[in-house]
């Protein structure tokens, strides 16, 4: 490969759910749940997985399309603090090779009535993907969350 | 506002070398190349460190001043392309608090003969998870060097 | 000392007493603290009480500037090294 480019951006977003922070965080550190709403759309899937939620531990997924799974996104876990914080680092990649290098960190505040979420993700995009391609994919796998804590 | 937060940071150094990327790349990859650049201020002493350069792999350096907490760098190699990019996360301990977490992009492009090295850190900063240990351990260590630099001996 | 007030704020005369320092010394020592912006001092009334600057503590800017200067550094360390390696005979072109 020649003259490869690497974009450094960060993408940071917050939602509200009507549910304590114990039960965002649990959403998370659950690995059956995890696989429940950690996709972006109703016709992706996930084709394997490892969530080995324990600082050190590794978080895998190989996913993509009904059909067709060509994404795998592989982490760790760097500090996990329970109903607070999570945060990860990891790469995610096609069949070509790496698309990014993220660091991501997953912020619960009890507010209001429920909880205030942030989803920080600091990545250096190595192929075609952007940042506002990663905010789509990641506005619809909160949507997801969101089914999930009203279920 | 509440402590629970985490402080999000980006910053780039850019430097030119007047080496061949391959040479440059190599003083990040070669164990022995690398330590002889990548370690602390001199009053520090040597450094203890291992790494394994591939993708998956990690490295780790230790070093501090005599009497100070111990800084400990720990990196995950993510991306690995000869001569042209490195890609890494690492973080920071003082003593054993992780204060920050990094991903950390090194472009390198050829240059008339030379290097253009560019280096990129997007950093989270623990901070405020870490408050009461970091007055304790961290701080606590910085002002007893300062303070021993202090001594009327000294 | 700083072990002292990293517990809390305390008088000179406070700080003084397990040191075997005398008063002068202790102050001498408190207004280098003082200058580096570590320690802060009050008079109230004939005490001076004083205390860690807490601001001068948790910076996340100080920590990411302290980064950024740890990697300069070592930018340096790596350019000296470069330039020490000898000459190559061939150069790609």
């Amino acid at each position: 490969m020649t003259a490869c480019k690497v974009v450094h951006d960060t993408i940071v977003i917050e939602r509200r759910f009507a549910v304590s922070p114990a039960r965002v965080f649990a959403a998370w550190s659950d690995p059956n749940a995890r696989d429940r709403w950690d996709v972006p759309g109703d016709d992706w899937v996930i084709a394997e997985s490892e969530h080995d939620f324990r600082v050190g531990g590794r978080e895998y997924s190989y996913f993509g399309p009904r059909g067709a799974p060509r994404y795998s996104g592989d982490g760790t876990y760097l500090r996990i603090i329970p109903d607070s914080l999570i945060v990860m680092a990891g790469t995610m990649s096609d069949e070509t090779g790496p698309m990014s290098a993220s660091l991501s960190t997953v912020e619960f505040q009890a507010g209001g009535p429920g909880t205030l979420m942030r989803y920080t993700e600091q990545s250096a995009f190595m192929g075609d993907e952007t940042a506002a391609m990663r905010i789509e994919g990641w506005t619809e796998i909160f949507d997801r969350l969101e089914v999930e804590l009203k279920g | 506002m509440s402590n629970r937060s985490v402080t999000h940071s980006t910053f780039v150094i850019e430097r030119r070398f007047d080496a061949s990327p391959a040479r440059v790349f190599n003083a990040f990859a070669d164990p022995q190349a690398k330590a002889r650049w990548f370690s602390g201020p001199p009053e520090w002493g040597p450094d203890i460190s291992e790494m394994d350069f591939r993708v998956g792999g990690r490295e780790t350096n230790r070093g501090g001043a005599p009497g100070g907490p111990v800084h400990s760098f720990d990196a995950t190699y993510q991306d690995i392309v000869p001569n042209e990019r490195i890609v890494f996360t690492y973080d920071m301990h003082l003593d054993d608090v992780r204060i920050s977490v990094s991903l950390t992009t090194i472009e390198l492009t050829p240059d008339a003969g030379g290097t253009r090295l560019k280096f990129t850190e997007q950093g989270a900063f623990l901070d405020a998870f870490d408050k009461p240990a970091l007055r304790e351990e961290g701080t606590k260590g910085l002002l007893d060097a300062l303070e021993a630099s202090l001594k009327p001996d000294h | 000392m700083v072990e002292r007030l990293a517990r809390g704020p305390a008088s000179v005369s406070e700080l003084a007493q397990p040191l075997a320092m005398s008063l002068s010394a202790v102050v001498q020592h408190l207004a280098i603290l003082e200058a580096s912006g570590l320690v802060r001092s009050e008079k109230i009334g004939r005490v001076r009480t004083c205390r860690i600057e807490p601001a001068a503590l948790n910076m996340a800017e100080e920590w990411i500037a302290q980064r950024r200067a740890d990697w300069e550094r070592r930018f340096d360390q790596l350019g000296d090294y470069l330039a020490s390696l000898p000459e190559v005979s061939t150069r790609q072109e």
